[in-house]
Order: structure tokens, then sequence, then C-alpha cells
């Protein structure tokens, strides 16, 4: 925050600093998301979503890209026997892809898409962004400690450990030690529509992915 | 009363129109938390006063996504709409421009306008973010339509002209972009054309194939007069009531499918021609030794076929015997 210091107290100076007794707990100094609690399964839907929404974008974009002015190597990602067909690549890189974006939002913001949705941003107490830097180092912690790389099964055994790290310790491993806080938005019917809003997005892409497997 | 966060701490408390005073004197940000006794949580003073948020802004930030998806997702529709000397790559890439930068400068002055603690918004990184996105995404596509295009000018445009010794609508030359406009204008015409003849070493395969349907639509009766290879065959046999003069000949090959794109697009769509043409082809009654032929010919090669070999391998279609005499030509035609 970058303010309130100039602004001199009405009455003794000795009240200054002292706060009321009473006053509410502020986890972050802004508006509304101040609950602190543990809530693994909306931050896991949160990045599924960021996930899906980036690499499908971003998949869409770079492969027209290509075609349009490297058709050779459109052929190498893309083509029938592209490396995007094996399994394990696509799903590296679809995990990969996302995090330069992830960082630009996260960095400046605060949220993501998937995180507004299911209400959860990740900002210094003060409520000021932690900065693009530090958002990029955490997305990458995030690729390599929470989702293994997106490597099948390895992935799996990561969101496992960092669910378990998460409920009992309260907080994940790229987290800790940082000058950052993890909030969620209050428990409401608002967040209620969001958060179905994005899962049933997420069970959506996912039915979708397997007709086009099939 | 009032008191504030400042630095990590709790002040005051203050007087409400001292604060107000400090904001107005823009010392005092309205992001700055507030808490009054009894109050169940912080608030900002903006929330705290009600203070109106801009709503044009992000009006415009959204009407700016909005312009950026429109041109995404209706650039391919609205080119192969356009007139035919629009129909370029440059002119595909432009009208991409002009719609997308405007979404781009849109997004950011959005994030400029609403900065709020010295950071942009959500909305306003995640407009320009899906402004950007959508707009390489509508260039690529632009490219990628811009070498169709050139591609389809590059096939020779033949000569569509109403005969009026024969009564009959000649289309003789290459099937081109310029086809399917010149049919419609012809046919627009000539409300009561009853023949179209033609002469065709072939072309755009959907355009014979769409030509061919515009004519069935007129019932028209469309005759070989000549030669009608390649896509005419397509066309050809796109139309119900079919005719071949005695001395004509039907070639035969593989579609092809060419231009700076994925080899992999190349061949799909190749494929996909191939099976069209294979379906007109047999529901018009070729064989299958014919079919054969023209699977396994390849598109520099012909498999050429006389109008007596074609009604002796099935395809259904009148034989038509061209005599000239004094009074013009004169028709016997064969039922098959």
């Amino acid at each position: 925050m970058n303010a309130a210091p100039e602004a001199q107290p009405a009455a003794d100076p000795s009240a200054l600093a002292q706060a009321p007794i009473d006053a509410p707990k502020l986890a972050v100094d802004d508006d509304g998301w101040q609950d602190t609690r543990p809530a693994p399964w909306r931050r896991y839907f949160a990045r599924v979503f960021d996930t899906l929404l980036f690499a499908w974008t971003l998949s869409f974009v770079l492969s027209t890209l290509l075609a349009a002015t490297a058709p050779t190597a459109f052929e190498v990602f893309y083509g029938d026997d592209g490396l995007l067909g094996i399994p394990a690549i696509d799903m590296v890189l679809t995990v990969l892809m996302p995090v330069p974006f992830l960082a630009l939002l996260l960095g400046l913001t605060g949220t993501t898409p998937g995180k507004w949705l299911m209400g959860v941003r990740v900002t210094r107490r003060d409520g000021s962004a932690i900065g693009i830097e530090n958002a990029l180092q955490r997305e990458l912690n995030v690729y390599l400690a929470g989702m293994g790389l997106g490597i099948p099964f390895i992935s799996l055994v990561t969101l496992i450990k960092s669910h378990n790290r998460l409920t009992t310790d309260r907080v994940t491993s790229w987290d800790r030690g940082n000058d950052w806080v993890v909030t969620h938005r209050p428990m409401g019917p608002a967040q209620v529509l969001l958060g179905t809003l994005g899962v049933l997005a997420v069970i959506a892409a996912r039915i979708i992915l397997q007709v086009l497997a099939a | 009363m009032i008191y504030l966060r400042a630095d990590g701490r709790t002040v005051g408390p203050f007087d409400e129109a001292e604060l107000r005073g400090r904001v107005a004197a823009g010392e005092l940000p309205l992001a700055t938390m507030s808490w009054c006794e009894g109050e169940d949580t912080w608030v900002t003073l903006a929330r705290r006063w009600r203070v109106p948020e801009n709503r044009a802004a992000p009006l415009a930030a959204i009407a700016g996504i909005a312009g950026t998806a429109t041109a995404f997702f209706w650039l391919e529709p609205w080119m192969y709409a356009a007139p035919l000397p629009l129909q370029r790559a440059g002119v595909s890439a432009a009208a991409c421009a002009a719609l997308v930068l405007p979404a781009i400068a849109c997004s950011v002055g959005y994030w400029r306008h609403t900065a709020r603690r010295g950071k942009p918004t959500f909305l306003a990184v995640a407009s320009t973010i899906a402004a950007l996105l959508l707009g390489l995404g509508a260039a690529g596509q632009a490219l990628i339509l811009g070498t169709i295009l050139e591609n389809r000018r590059a096939t020779e445009n033949g000569s569509i002209w109403y005969e009026p010794s024969l009564d009959a609508l000649v289309i003789d030359g290459g099937l081109g972009v310029s086809l399917i406009p010149d049919l419609e204008r012809e046919l627009a015409r000539l409300p009561d054309l009853g023949l179209v003849l033609i002469d065709s070493g072939g072309g755009l395969l959907d355009d014979a194939i769409t030509a061919g349907r515009l004519l069935a639509e007129r019932n028209l009766t469309v005759r070989v007069d000549g030669e009608c290879a390649s896509a005419c065959v397509a066309l050809w046999s796109a139309v119900p009531d079919r005719e071949m003069t005695e001395d004509s000949w039907l070639g035969l090959h593989r579609t092809s499918s060419e231009g700076n794109l994925p080899a992999s697009w190349l061949r799909a769509w190749t494929a996909e021609g191939d099976a069209q043409q294979a379906a007109l082809l047999r529901a018009a009654g070729f064989s299958a030794r014919l079919l054969a032929a023209q699977r396994e010919t390849p598109p520099e090669e012909m498999h050429w076929i006389s109008a007596r070999e074609a009604a002796d391998e099935g395809v259904r279609f009148r034989l038509v015997a061209v005599e000239e005499d004094d009074d013009g030509p004169a028709e016997a035609a064969i039922d098959r």
C-alpha cells in the first residue's frame, strides 16, 4: 500500500498504532477475500481451469501462426506424426505453456481467470501484487513441485503430496517462506455459483478432450 | 471515527471529514483500508464512501475484446464472401489488423485508466492478454486464408457466355474463382435456359461441385462437348441431366491440394476432395473400374475415357450425335 502514513490522527497521538482490541483480523490490506484457511480443491480446480484455458488458446494461436509462417515446423509439432501426438510430451507442454501468461496475470493483479472463478488470490499482506518475477518463480515451482512437470503418474504423486502438505501445514512448498499470502473469497452464493461454473467448465473440457481423442 | 491501515499497522482514529479532505487533496488513496468500531470487517475508503466506479472503461475493454473475437471468427467467411478483387492476403491481414489494433488499444487504455494502488486491475490485464492472443490468432488465420486465396486465384479462369445459335450457355476453359459469380450472373440473366455446354480441363473442385449444384437446381442439361477433365467431371456428375457428344472425352485423376501450407493439411484436403469426387462419380454410375482409375491416376497425369467407353462402363448420360447441316446443328440422342 502506498499511502495513509501522511494522515495524522485527530485525537491524542498516543493512540497511533494502537489497534482497538476488537478490530477484526485483516489477512490482506484489501477488500474482501480475507479467508486464509487452506482450500486445496479450489486451488486445484483453479489450476486446471487456467491450464486448460491457456493451453488450448496458446496451442491454437501457435499452431495457426506456425502453419501460416513455417509449415515444416508445424509438421514437427502438430503434424500427423508430430511431437504433440505423443501423450507425455503433450501433457508436459500443456502444463508448461501457460506459465508465462499466468505469471504475468498473477504478478500484476494477484489472480488469474481460474483463481478468480474459484476465489483465490495471491498478494502481499499490504494488498499489492507480488510482481512478475516472483510470480514466475512461483509458477515454475508449482510446475515442478505441484504439477510434477505434467508427467503422467508423477503429476498425480506431486498433487497428492501438495494436497496433504497444504491441509497439514496450511501452506504449500512454493508459498512457504515468501512474503505473500494466499487468501480466498468468502464462501457465499456468488462464490458457490462461480465455483460451480468453474468446475463444470473443467469437466466439460475434459469430456471434449476425451471425445476429440477418440 | 475511522481507523486506517498503513505499513501493516493500524493507525487512528481519524475524523471522517479530515480524511475526506486528505483524499480530495490527493494525499490519501481511496484504496486505503478503513474500519470503525463495531464493524465486522475492514473496507477500503472507496467502498465505505461508495465512490462510483467509471463504467466506461470496462465497457470499452469488453467491446474491444468482442471486436477482436468477431474479427477472429468471421474473418474467413467474410473473405470468402468478399468480392473477388478483395480476396487477397494483404486485404485479409489489413482487415484483421484494423479490427484487432483498436481492441488492443482499448485494453491498454483500460489498463492505464483503472490502475489501482499502482497496479492494473485483473480485468484490464486479462483483456489485454485476450486481445493480444486473439489478435495473433486472427493474424495467423488471415495469413493462412491469404495463402489459400492466392492459390485459388492462381487457377485459370475460363469463359462463360450465352451462344444464341445453340440456345445454350457455354463454359469453356478452367474452373477458377470467377466460375460461381459468372455462372450466377448468367443464370439470373437467362431464366429460360435449358442447356449448358462444357469444355474444360478442370480447376477448383469445391467451386466445380457448387456450380454443378447450381445447374442442378435449375434442372439444366449439361453436355460435355469436347473434353471434361478433373474437377469438370465432378461438376458434370453433380448434375442429374447429363449428356456427352460422341467425340467427347472425360478425364479422371486424383485431386490435389497445393500451397505453402502444412503437408498434413494438404493431405487431409486431398483425401476429402477424393472422397467427394468419388461419391459424385459413384452416384453418376461410374463403374468400380473407372473409380479405381480415378483413384490411382496421379494428379499430374490423366486417365481419358471416350463417351462410348463411359457409356459401356455404366455412366448414366445421353449420348448425343451432333451433325452440322445448313440449318445449324442437329441432334440425335441415344438414351442410356
